[in-house]
């Protein structure tokens, strides 16, 4: 009988050699030129500020977006209540926007005088675009702890806040420690937002490199800049994963009904009212879209424009044309991520870990030096755009989706899987016979993410792309950069209608699936 | 049928290779191959600012492809920054023949990559030879056209009169600082040019040019980019009616919209007006896989024909002296002829040998 040792218990190294492979082939050049950067890096004064702000605002960001999602993930993951699917997907929304699109919405507010001008709106932006996806997190992860020892804290006679603390919080660390790392590591190496927002004195260590790149054209010094990046949250990332155990409990987590009282009450407003923030850069794109300045009209026409099949010489190729590409990139991203995670949960517990861990050095990693390096890459050994593109796109939804399949995998008792095993199933078998169709509302949402992640991307896109592979998010770009602000909201209104529709589909399919854990 | 784990294992990776073939042969439809083709690769808005962009674009583009009978393959990146950092990544397998977008101040760094191949087209004699030798006496790229770098302003929220005889110092005082928007020059090409031409005021007088940058960042506001700091103008609920821009947006507000609120001022001193020209060239990339191609395309592009569409298109002084300028120009732009030029206190020498130093120290001063 194949055991635990057997090979097919180890197939979680293709994706690990995957990974590697595309981040290391990638970032070849940049390890290259940058190590003997690095004192010259670490001298810079700029550097120096860069990175001292980076982190601040890093760590403030991520403690401020796990602060806000800790309530709504308890109330999601512990109670059952009318409109709680809906309130689940509004809050993911923003984290699937464009961070351009989030990065304007918030310019717009601090110039509105809402949100504070400088570092306050980068945090604020930061905190808004993550908390939904920290949720999301701290939500799979409760989900998959039992409510027995809370219900022996009430026996007990212990307070509503003393079994929060003492027993709820403990259990959900891994959950916040991953979610917070994952933000962390996002927001130390946030661009668009900080470039926005927050003008020369604000600058996070992405905005320095990019400005050695590409005005000082200093590639040495940018590589090394981006390797002190990648070190920082290459070690945050190890010592976050490593010092964790897996909280594990034998059964599932029952939904029940939300008691009606004052704190159940208020933490519900409090998710409607996130669920409400989730949803305005949104509807201020649409107004934006469908109202034309300069004739002061309003009308849905532009929508026409931005899907039509005839060729616009602005943008080298069709509109419709850019919509199918978005279209097959993040499928195709989707499918490859989700059969990386099968095979990466279906190995032995070290491959797992190790396959975790691996999956976040593409986002420690600078994303202009990450899509320069695809490029030479890509020129070197003529390889097409498009398997640059969907490469690209793998290695910055492959986090994600990851951790939504493993935090299914274990909620589910290892049980089954022995129980598969002793019947004659080898560990593949096992996984996908049995594991897999068990947490099919965790690969729907790993599925989710892999591909808003990719529908959503400008960076990379942007600079391996040519008109017959560009995609919409280039468009809008390409719109922006001339002024045409109404055919550019356009475009990014009709990215989050594709999400939307996404979600739409995930919920109808949980919704057949009975045998499944909600 | 048993539904084993490697048989849903292998369905999926051949869903994955069927997916990506046909998107594979759907890229080749649409990417004829071609026996002739010259590719070019340039920034994202050139030409654009039109009231046809699409009709501007086939004239210009369609108009070789009809003329030569070959395809014209376009590449844009955000900016010539980015296209010539990665012409720098493809330099051991260049795959464009022509490089739009070069200006005075990129050359430096350009002809320093060694991506760029000398050549003098045939029409060469209708470019002035001011023009020519100002962006490069080596001819790596040829002159197509050039423009200044003006304060902008809406003289419905500040007096003509505080912006005639303007110098750098006035715009130091509070309450015209208060006003101002400007560009970051270590994110922005239009920041940089700025820089240069306040750099060399100072130079000019004799004075330490940062002292101006460490006395105006906490007034004025700096942009990321050209297009923000022209949001931040626009919107008057920002209270700043001062940008820096280009010395032809008059006359792009008069064309469109018939507006003559926003005017354009330079900077005046000893009763001479001066500005900072940004001169922007066409060259031909070292190794370009279709070479005669590519010099065809450059001298078609300095065409008086193709150099009309600029004025209105791309809103800067087209290089070749028999093209025709619209009259708008006329009225309401200003003529770079008709100023003194602080490119000239400012050599391309001292450009490239101090550019990095500067932006460095102004990193010091106003980001610190």
């Amino acid at each position: 009988m194949p055991g635990k040792g057997s090979i097919v218990s180890k197939l979680g190294i293709i994706s690990i050699a995957l990974l590697l492979g595309l981040w290391g082939a990638s970032s070849f050049g940049l390890l290259l030129r940058g190590i003997p950067s690095l004192p010259e890096a670490i001298r810079d004064r700029a550097i120096g500020r860069a990175f001292h702000f980076s982190f601040l605002q890093a760590f403030a960001s991520a403690l401020f977006s796990v602060v806000l999602a800790i309530p709504m993930a308890y109330l999601d993951a512990t109670y059952d209540f009318r409109g709680r699917k809906v309130l689940k997907v509004l809050v993911t929304m923003p984290f699937t926007l464009p961070t351009i699109s989030v990065a304007l919405s918030f310019l717009l507010l601090s110039r509105k005088g809402i949100v504070p001008s400088g570092w306050p709106s980068i945090i604020a932006a930061h905190a808004y675009f993550n908390f939904g996806m920290c949720s999301q997190i701290l939500s799979a992860t409760l989900s998959s702890i039992s409510t027995d020892m809370e219900e022996a804290a009430d026996t007990l006679g212990a307070s509503y806040w003393f079994k929060l603390r003492a027993v709820v919080l403990p259990l959900v660390l891994r959950g916040i420690i991953y979610s917070f790392t994952l933000t962390f590591v996002l927001c130390f190496t946030s661009f668009a937002i900080p470039l926005l927002l927050g003008g020369p004195r604000y600058r996070t260590l992405e905005v320095e490199i990019y400005s050695l790149y590409k005005v000082f054209l200093d590639r040495g010094l940018a590589s090394g800049a981006a390797i002190l990046q990648l070190g920082v949250t290459g070690f945050i990332s190890l010592i976050a994963l490593r010092s964790l155990p897996a909280a594990r409990s034998k059964e599932a987590r029952l939904r029940k009904n939300l008691p009606k009282d004052p704190i159940h009450t208020a933490l519900l407003v409090y998710y409607c009212i996130m669920a409400c923030l989730a949803l305005y850069p949104v509807t201020y794109l649409a107004y934006r879209s469908l109202f034309n300045p300069l004739t002061d009209e309003f009308s849905p026409r532009i929508y026409f424009k931005v899907l039509s099949p005839g060729f616009d010489p602005s943008l080298g190729s069709s509109p419709l044309n850019s919509l199918i590409n978005s279209l097959f990139f993040a499928t195709m991203t989707s499918l490859i991520t989700l059969v990386m995670a099968s095979l990466l949960i279906s190995s032995v517990p070290r491959i797992k870990n190790l396959g975790m861990l691996i999956s976040l050095l593409p986002l420690g990693t600078s994303s202009i030096s990450l899509a320069l390096g695809l490029y030479s890459i890509g020129s070197k050994f003529q390889i097409p755009g498009w398997i640059l593109i969907t490469s690209s796109h793998f290695l910055i939804s492959a986090p994600f989706t990851f951790r939504s399949l493993e935090a299914g995998a274990s909620a589910i008792d290892p049980v089954f899987l022995e129980a598969a095993e002793t019947l004659g199933l080898d560990r593949l078998d096992a996984t996908f016979k049995v594991l897999l169709p068990l947490i099919l509302p965790s690969i729907l949402v790993g599925g989710f993410y892999a591909f808003a992640m990719s529908i959503s991307e400008t960076s990379a896109v942007a600079l391996l792309s040519t008109p017959e592979t560009q995609t919409l998010t280039v468009a809008a770009l390409k719109y922006s950069g001339v002024r045409r602000f109404q055919e550019a909201t356009a475009i990014s209104v009709l990215v989050c209608l594709l999400t939307w529709t996404l979600l739409g589909l995930q919920g109808l399919v949980e919704k057949r699936m009975k045998w499944t854990r909600r | 049928m048993k539904w084993s784990g490697r048989l849903i294992l292998a369905l999926a990776l051949v869903v994955i290779a069927i997916l990506g073939i046909s998107y594979g042969i759907y890229q080749n439809i649409l990417k004829k191959p071609v026996e002739k083709k010259v590719v070019i690769y340039t920034y994202e808005s050139l030409l654009k600012w039109g009231t046809d962009p699409n009709a501007t674009l086939q004239a210009v583009y369609g108009g070789f492809e009809a003329k030569y009978n070959c395809k014209v393959e376009i590449r844009e990146f955000d900016d010539a920054r980015t296209a010539l950092l990665v012409l720098m990544e493809e330099k051991d397998a260049p795959k464009a023949d022509v490089i739009i977008g070069i200006d005075n101040i990129l050359i430096h760094e350009a002809i320093d990559a060694g991506i760029l191949e000398p050549f003098t087209p045939a029409n060469i004699d209708e470019i002035p030879e001011w023009l020519i030798n100002s962006l490069d006496p080596t001819h790596h790229v040829i002159a197509y056209d050039y423009g200044l770098i003006a304060f902008v302003y809406d003289s419905d929220r500040i007096p003509p009169e505080d912006m005639v005889g303007l110098t750098f110092e006035d715009l130091l005082k509070p309450e015209l600082a208060s006003k101002l928007v400007l560009e970051d020059p270590t994110v922005s090409s239009t920041g940089i040019n700025f820089l240069l031409w306040q750099i060399a005021a100072y130079k000019m007088q004799g004075k330490d040019w940062t002292a101006w940058w460490s006395s105006i960042k906490d007034h004025a506001k700096i942009a990321g980019s050209w297009g923000d700091a022209y949001d931040i103008f626009l919107d008057e609920a920002q209270g700043r009616p001062i940008v820096v821009s280009y010395g032809t947006d008059p006359a792009y507000s008069y064309y469109f919209y018939q507006e003559t609120r926003y005017k354009a001022a330079l900077v005046e001193y000893g009763n001479k007006e001066w500005a900072w020209l940004q001169i922007e060239g066409i060259g031909l990339v070292k190794g370009a896989p279709h070479e005669d191609l590519a010099k065809k395309f450059i001298e078609y592009f300095l065409s008086p024909e193709i150099q009309e569409h600029i004025p209105l298109n791309n809103w800067m002084y087209p290089a070749n002296s028999k093209a025709k300028l619209p009259e708008v120009y006329e009225e309401y732009a200003i003529d770079p002829l008709e100023v003194n030029l602080m490119n000239e206190i400012l050599t391309q020498q001292e450009i490239k040998e101090n550019l990095k130093s500067w932006m460095n120290a102004w990193r010091e001063v106003v980001g610190g």
